[in-house]
């Protein structure tokens, strides 16, 4: 059975961020979080976002709103890329 | 290996003050932080730059030394000299990215100018955690009831651990410090342990509980009486009450199991009374039967 999250508390000591943070996060509904032995846990599948929102935050001082904003805009970048690339394709056939 | 013009990267005059690198610097990281631009390596290498740009002129020591010997890296003694006392120095603040961070993340330049032995190490020699371990442990249900020792071999290292009494199915432990070894004298990661408990026992479980099943007599339901029933800690007695309905519950309190990290707390037996309806009876109960019908019971 392999472990699939990772506590809150061991991942902000290892991050060196405030459990607030991530909290917020959870209450701006940017991240999901998850409960296992009574213990509030990030699921590895949840992690590349949480890490990308810390270093959004930390590097850029970038607020709770402004992670919002950027969660969105990036997932549109992303879904473009992906359709130009798929287009891109098309037309070398 | 080029000269790094820094201001130019940040696009600011050699006369910038402090608030105007901060300003440029905060701009150009806005557009080019990598999270910021997914799949683009153009960004990310220009984020790169930016950071070393910022990294040299954020510090007013690192800025004037630049300043001073930066144009003339290749022909200046004194700029030997300064690359011997650089030895001492220590990491200065910047962004933190590290999403992508590699051993090319700092030009040769920067190298050159301001040495391994400060900055770079302060990054690239980074204590990192080892690896967390994970182990699954198979266990019976009757080997919970008390806190017990076990020897497990997790990489081929023997681990005397303590299974705690009442440790449930599914639950992780952590043995800290007994993971992957750190790198560059890091701390070591940790154990996880998860529980795989058989239940080996006739009762079903929720967490400390335990829950059984007991078919009782007709006339022990109607009339009372007595039953023996087991438990994880031997036969008990239990009184049925007269006039005891089908699927009646009773709790046993503290003959479940011992409760996770509570010494001498346990969970509670809950036994639910199946009354046996008699399928076959025999000439003088089948009279006896009538005769209650008779009476309209």
């Amino acid at each position: 059975m392999e472990i699939e999250f990772t506590y809150i508390k061991d991942f902000c000591s290892s991050h060196d961020i405030e459990e607030s943070f991530i909290f917020e996060l959870h209450e701006y509904e940017l991240i999901d979080l998850g409960s296992v032995n009574n213990q509030q846990c990030i699921f590895i599948e949840e992690l590349p976002k949480v890490e990308k929102m810390v270093r959004l935050h930390r590097d850029l001082n970038i607020n709770l709103e402004g992670l919002g904003a950027i969660y969105h805009l990036l997932d549109r970048t992303i879904a473009l890329q992906n359709e130009v690339q798929l287009l891109k394709k098309r037309l070398n056939r | 290996m080029e000269f790094i013009d820094y201001y130019k990267v940040l696009g600011i005059g050699k006369k910038a003050s402090e608030t105007d690198i901060k300003k440029a610097y905060r701009k150009l990281a806005r557009k080019f932080h990598p999270d910021l631009n997914p799949n683009d390596t153009e960004a990310e290498k220009k984020f790169k730059q930016i950071n070393e740009a910022n990294e040299v002129l954020s510090d007013p020591e690192k800025r004037k030394k630049y300043d001073q010997y930066g144009k003339d890296w290749q022909h200046a003694e004194e700029f030997e000299k300064q690359k011997k006392a650089r030895q001492q120095e220590s990491g200065f603040g910047g962004y933190t990215y590290s999403g992508g961070q590699s051993a090319d993340d700092f030009s040769d330049f920067f190298e050159n100018m301001f040495g391994g032995g400060g900055f770079r190490s302060s990054r690239r020699s980074a204590r990192f955690r080892g690896q967390d371990f994970n182990a699954e442990l198979q266990l019976n249900l009757t080997d919970t009831l008390t806190s017990h020792k076990q020897t497990l071999t997790v990489n081929n290292k023997k681990i005397r651990i303590t299974i705690p009494a009442g440790v449930e199915h599914g639950q992780t432990i952590k043995i800290a410090g007994h993971g992957g070894q750190g790198v560059n004298n890091g701390p070591a990661g940790d154990l996880y342990i998860t529980f795989n408990i058989r239940n080996n026992t006739a009762f079903g479980r929720e967490n400390a509980d335990l829950y059984k099943s007991q078919e009782i007599p007709l006339t022990t339901a109607v009339l009372g009486g007595e039953i023996t029933i087991a438990t994880l800690s031997g036969k008990v007695k239990l009184k049925v009450k007269p006039g005891t309905a089908n699927g009646t519950k009773v709790k046993l309190k503290g003959k479940g199991l011992p409760k996770y990290k509570k010494e001498g707390q346990f969970g509670d037996f809950f036994v639910t009374y199946k009354v046996k309806i008699p399928t076959k009876l025999n000439k003088r109960q089948n009279e006896l039967f009538q005769q209650l019908q008779e009476t309209n019971l």
